[in-house]
């Protein structure tokens, strides 16, 4: 692909529109180093980067954070493992440079004699100046020989071999000293770091036993008296439904009384109704009553007073009568000897002329077959 | 952890990745600070869903804890660098889920293509950030909506030109076309943003 080409793409790259085998293609480019395509992908690179600015901003949710640091804190103190393992190594091999005779390579050079480290194998490779310093010392290990005796020709190269290894050793001493150094410092963070930790999950073990004991005391103490309560409560809502029901029971015989009253005002208001009066028999001297009958709707409402005491097992029955009597319900008395009673279904328009009312057996019988108490006619 | 939140920055100081990358805390906590809102709006934006967002971000922000990715200044600045981990992060995510069957939502259906700012400064903005956020809101209105759109399923649905093409039923050459000429614009106009 031609150069021009990369570069056209660099646009899509950055707006993420490139085919995997075109973008392939292009991360090689640039990482081949070619300065005109990484310049105008730093560009576009930036224009992409602005994009997001042009969405509306949404909050993450507000745990996030701590979530995040938590878990980057949870591997650094994960870490540990792996860099004391490292700091361990590094300070045998310090200890080792410094103290090892083993094998010892005693290199007299004047009046200072050197002791070189011994080279384990595998030793990580740490700095060119080190290995030199090993080469150097290999070198010096051959020219020794076996019987240690030094040409005369060959100590001032000797004495400058030694010269090195001392500046040689003493940097590496001095490059392990400081990677130690910062190691410790590292390991001393850590650790402060994990007794903060330490301090705080203490802190928070001792809010759990305290949680756990509240929870205890309030399971001896609390709960039961919570419980007793609950029972009284419970006992005083049975006692207010019983009292509920039995106020509406009280209210739908007040209703039931009411509405023959109400019944009566409407009737009253109604243009048609037709008022007649009861006179009491022979069998109910001291009774009379009152008929309010509204022919257009079949409604007749009866008000009778001083009506003889029904025998057990009796009841009064309201007849109309056009040309043989008609039944318009059953009823009693109240304890005044009152009589109200309302009749809804009678035939309207029925030409009724008169009203009757007599004792019958409870339930009512289809003619009259008692004492007549009452009559009269419209 | 003491820093105040700084939602709406756009930019970040190249020291504070560099703090961070030596394992300084407080660094860390700052550059979630500063970037928080724009690369959770990114990763909602993209994925659609707060949780998934969030878990997002969660890996992002510990990539760049752990040193698995460093930041390479040749490369653009620390914002646009998250910016982009976070952006391809997201589309990997999101190709995932498809490649695993789930249904891919497609936001450009139910939302405007870009959401243009109105202006108003938001809850989370800041009067730093409005500037750049006016003139990237600007810069995208002022694109024709073809452009935009194309732009649109490139960046937020990691949708490729040929894949844009497919979807909308244009020409390849257009659709190349249209995604070049819409970088080479906003490039233009956003220029100040980074130049300052």
């Amino acid at each position: 692909m031609a150069h021009e080409e990369f570069e056209q793409n660099v646009a899509l790259y950055t707006a993420g529109a490139l085919d995997p085998l075109e973008r392939q293609a292009l991360e090689a480019h640039l990482a081949e180093g070619c300065q005109l395509c990484l310049a105008t992908l730093r560009e576009y690179q930036e224009t992409a980067g602005l994009l997001p600015h042009g969405l509306p901003l949404t909050a993450p949710p507000p745990a996030l954070k701590g979530r995040i640091e938590t878990a980057a804190l949870a591997q650094v103190l994960a870490q540990p493992a792996v860099t004391n393992t490292d700091a361990t190594l590094r300070t045998a091999d310090v200890d080792a440079t410094l103290r090892t005779p083993d094998p010892p390579v005693v290199v007299p050079s004047g009046d200072v004699t050197i002791r070189l480290p011994s080279q384990p194998a595998g030793t990580p490779v740490y700095d060119a100046t080190v290995r030199m310093t090993h080469q150097q010392a290999a070198q010096a290990k051959a020219v020794s020989g076996p019987s240690r005796q030094w040409p005369r020709f060959a100590r001032p190269a000797l004495a400058a071999a030694s010269v090195a290894l001392v500046l040689g050793i003493g940097l590496y001493a001095y490059s392990l000293k400081s990677k130690l150094a910062a190691e410790i410092a590292h390991r001393q963070a850590i650790e402060t770091a994990l007794q903060q930790h330490t301090l705080l999950a203490g802190v928070l073990r001792q809010k759990l036993t305290q949680a756990q004991q509240d929870l205890v005391e309030f399971k001896q103490r609390t709960l039961p008296a919570l419980q007793d309560q609950v029972a009284q409560r419970e006992m005083d809502i049975e006692r207010l439904r019983t009292q509920v029901t039995q106020k509406e029971q009280e209210l739908v015989v007040l209703y039931k009384t009411a509405s023959p009253k109400d019944e009566m005002l409407a009737m009253l208001q109604s243009a048609n109704v037709r008022v007649l009066s009861l006179a009491g028999t022979d069998a109910a001297k001291s009774a009379g009553g009152l008929v309010l009958y509204d022919p257009e709707r079949g409604k007749a409402f009866l008000y009778a007073f001083n009506m003889p005491a029904l025998p057990r097992g009796k009841v009064y029955q309201l007849w109309t009568i056009t040309t043989k009597p008609v039944s318009a319900g059953t009823f009693s008395a109240d304890t005044g000897r009152k009589c109200r009673h309302l009749a809804h279904s009678l035939p309207a328009k029925s030409g009724i002329t008169k009203f009757a009312v007599s004792v019958e057996p409870e339930g009512g019988k289809p003619q009259p077959t008692g004492a007549i108490y009452l009559h009269g006619s419209l | 952890m003491d820093s105040s939140p700084n939602p709406a920055v756009t930019s970040l100081d190249a020291d504070l990745l560099a703090r961070v990358a030596r394992g300084d805390r407080g660094a860390f906590s700052q550059l979630y600070d500063q970037s928080n809102a724009l690369l959770f709006s990114l990763a909602f934006r993209i994925l659609g869903d707060r949780e998934a967002a969030a878990d997002l971000l969660q890996d992002v922000y510990l990539e760049v804890w752990n040193k698995r990715v460093r930041y390479d200044a040749e490369r653009g600045s620390p914002m646009a660098w998250m910016v982009t981990m976070t952006r391809s992060r997201a589309i990997d995510r999101l190709r995932s889920r498809a490649a695993k069957g789930h249904g891919v939502t497609d936001p450009i259906d139910n939302s405007p293509a870009i959401q243009l700012t109105d202006g108003n400064p938001g809850p989370l903005e800041t009067s730093a950030g409005n500037e750049t956020r006016s003139l990237v809101g600007k810069a995208l209105a002022e694109l024709p909506e073809a452009q935009r759109k194309a732009i649109e399923l490139a960046f937020y649905q990691g949708l490729s030109h040929s894949e844009i093409a497919a979807k909308l039923n244009e020409p390849l050459g257009t659709v190349k076309t249209r995604i070049k000429l819409s970088m080479d614009k906003l490039r233009m106009v956003l220029r100040p943003c980074w130049e300052q």
